[in-house]
């Protein structure tokens, strides 16, 4: 590929550096599994392994959204903005995985409970409202500090909004841990199809059932 | 030669009065149709829900389905208005007091605002309670309309002018963030709303489209919302006006469809005339005569086929091949409240793509204003005129040279509802291309690279000639939130 064919993907798609980032958390998680080493302090373990899950996770389904706000951004400020609105749109996922984590130790709650739980979810329509947020991003203002501030503000939503649609998915892998690479990938793959496709309440069934299927298998 | 022969409403008038038997004919079916139950496929009310309902009715792959802010809008409600012409034909066959001929030859009426006088008024037969009789209720009308429309007043000629629409070279322009789309709107999937994330208006359904629906319905009136506009029987007269215009700018050199299967091949889900389900694509319907109508006129306007612009840019090549670029745009929301309002835009040096400084061009090829993120509870019923740079001495009305383009609300409602499924995430944008307005500035050494202006100039139905303005107060005018006021260079 040439330096110019590279530009102009860069130029239309300045979320390409969002999605590096994405497979380069996918790629350290699969080594990690492969090659699982010494746990010093499990729960330290488990948060930085959460940090990494929530950025392979959470990353691919917001690429369109992180797309359309660096584009309306000036154009030397297209990265910034991206870094600033998903900065703090994983800070909020980053939260809640402290909580989560804490939270299925205490109660010591396995995946296969959690993840009926996420087809019952679902089927509300709480969840579809919450993932019609999703896409209610305000515009940014232009320069300065006023933008900055905005697309923290935006990111923070984009995140809060994220998490009451996702939340029963991610307790589930809080419970499964950040190595259960084959249900990471199954929910990465819904998370962005819910948030992606055209009204996609249409796939509420479906996914309560395969989110059914994935608990009976975890209860084996 | 065509089967049926849509006619202009107001030369039905003109030749036989309001009740001319083709009007009066429409109003007994629309009676029959308003008689028939929700669940009857040819009922008016199914047949107004096949546009959109409200949240919390049953829906189906008939209901609420129709096109807007996508390159489907055409032909989307082309199919949707020839089904229902079918199905008014149909009504009138038990009708005995339609004669045989008229039942033979019935079409729908067009309604054109835009040949000056009267005509920008609603059609009597519209605004009359009673039919010609004086004592039977007449179905065409409603009082859910804006208060100057219904007593005869006239849209703004700003409004159903649509000589911008027509003006515009391509019928669909992929999305780029702050372009123009082109007559027809934006590439997309299906779009019932703003389903797709680059979901965008061609001009034809920004002027005279959207502004029609809030000029005739006003605050609150049924064509002014998405959900209720076709329970106003001028809606469908309105439509086959938007469908004439879009045979009129195939009548241009250099106009065409688009030839995309993706576009040709959409099917879209209807009943016919007995209730029965159909499925029909936009390749069945390029042109009117494929389904057996025609257009009493549909002729190139004299001044756009002589070249003359109707204030809009006439892109005569596609725009340049590379992203647009953000050069400025306002730090505040703007509210609109009915009044005039403005607000200047410092712009930057382009950095990026439209620096240009590899191509050797001396300025970017388009310029572009993009107002976005347009969000409101309903529909203000009334639009704006935005214009580049106007001077403060200038009257907005005569000062048609910085008019750039129209602002308007149908669907704002919808813009953040999150209840159904067409999330409409980034609330209504429209973008202007006033490339040539900036050139001719240049030229003239008023263009200041680091600053612009846009004001937006209220647009009000006009009362009746010698009656007071009856429109609401500008303080119960419903406020409109624009997120962000833009300058685009590419």
């Amino acid at each position: 590929m040439t330096a110019l064919a590279v530009r102009r993907v860069t130029w239309r798609h300045p979320e390409v550096t969002a999605a590096a980032v994405a497979a380069c958390a996918w790629a350290l998680l699969a080594a990690h599994a492969l090659h699982p080493h010494g746990r010093a302090e499990p729960l330290l373990a488990d948060l930085s392994g959460w940090v990494v899950m929530a950025v392979a996770m959470m990353v691919p389904g917001a690429l369109a959204d992180v797309r359309s706000v660096a584009l309306s951004s000036m154009w030397h400020r297209r990265q910034r903005t991206i870094a600033l609105f998903l900065g703090s749109y994983l800070s909020v996922w980053i939260l809640f995985g402290v909580v989560a984590l804490a939270a299925v130790r205490i109660l010591g709650v396995g995946p296969g409970i959690l993840l009926a739980c996420a087809a019952a979810w679902e089927l509300t329509a709480w969840k579809w409202r919450a993932v019609r947020r999703c896409h209610l991003i305000e515009a940014l203002p232009p320069r300065g500090a006023r933008a900055d501030a905005a697309s923290a503000r935006a990111g923070l939503r984009y995140g809060s909004r994220c998490v009451a649609s996702c939340w029963p998915l991610m307790l589930a892998m809080a419970a499964a841990g950040h190595l259960a690479m084959a249900l990471m990938a199954l929910l990465t793959l819904m998370v962005a199809t819910e948030k992606i496709v055209v009204r996609s309440a249409r796939l509420r069934a479906p996914a309560a059932a395969v989110l059914a299927a994935a608990a009976l298998v975890a209860i084996g | 030669m065509a089967d049926f022969l849509r006619r202009d409403i107001w030369a039905l008038e003109e030749e036989q009065g309001p009740w001319h038997p083709i009007t009066e004919a429409y109003a007994l079916a629309v009676g029959v149709m308003q008689g028939r139950g929700r669940d009857d496929p040819t009922s008016w009310a199914y047949q107004a829900a096949v546009h959109g309902v409200g949240f919390g009715e049953p829906t189906d792959q008939f209901v609420n389905q129709c096109q807007h802010n996508t390159w489907f809008f055409l032909p989307w409600h082309r199919i949707y208005l020839y089904w229902f012409e079918r199905m008014v034909r149909a009504a009138l066959t038990g009708l005995d007091a339609v004669s045989d001929d008229v039942k033979a030859e019935w079409a729908l009426p067009y309604w054109n605002y835009d040949r000056g006088g009267q005509t920008a008024s609603l059609p009597t037969a519209f605004r009359e309670p009673t039919l010609a009789d004086g004592q039977t209720e007449n179905p065409l009308f409603t009082q859910l309309r804006d208060r100057n429309i219904a007593r005869g007043g006239q849209l703004d000629p700003v409004s159903v002018s649509a000589d911008g629409a027509l003006g515009e070279g391509f019928f669909a322009l992929d999305p780029i963030p702050g372009g123009t789309v082109g007559f027809g709107g934006a590439v997309t999937g299906w779009n019932h709303f703003d389903e797709a994330a680059d979901a965008a208006p061609g001009a034809l359904e920004q002027t005279p489209h959207n502004l029609v629906h809030g000029g005739v319905g006003g605050p609150g009136g049924l064509m002014s919302g998405f959900d209720t506009a076709p329970l106003d029987a001028i809606f469908w007269l309105h439509h086959a006006n938007v469908d004439r215009l879009w045979v009129e700018w195939l009548h241009q050199d250099g106009r065409e469809n688009p030839t995309e299967s993706s576009w040709s091949g959409e099917l879209f889900d209807f009943h016919d005339e007995n209730g029965t389900p159909v499925r029909m694509a936009a390749a069945e319907v390029l042109d009117p005569e494929q389904i057996g109508y025609a257009y009493e006129e549909a002729a190139v306007p004299e001044l756009l086929a002589a070249g003359a612009e109707g204030g809009s840019a006439m892109p005569t090549e596609p725009p340049p091949d590379r992203p647009t670029e953000l050069v400025g745009a306002t730090d505040e929301p703007l509210v609109l409240t009915g009044d005039q309002a403005q607000v200047a835009i410092p712009l930057a040096a382009p950095t990026g793509p439209a620096l240009l400084a590899d191509t050797g061009e001396p300025e970017p090829q388009r310029v572009y204003v993009n107002v976005e993120g347009i969000q409101g509870e309903e529909n203000p019923g009334l639009s704006y005129a935005a214009y580049v740079n106007l001077p403060d001495d200038e009257d907005p009305s005569t000062a048609q040279g910085y008019h750039v383009g129209n602002v308007s609300f149908f669907g704002i409602e919808l813009a953040g509802d999150v209840d159904q499924d067409h999330p409409g995430g980034h609330g209504l944008r429209y973008a202007f291309d006033i490339t040539d307005l900036v050139n001719e500035l240049r030229e003239q050494g008023r263009w200041d690279p680091d600053r612009v202006t846009i004001t937006f100039s209220p647009l009000r139905p006009l009362p009746p000639p010698g009656e007071e303005d009856a429109a609401e107060p500008a303080e119960s005018v419903p406020p409109v939130r624009i997120g962000r006021v833009g300058i685009y260079y590419q």
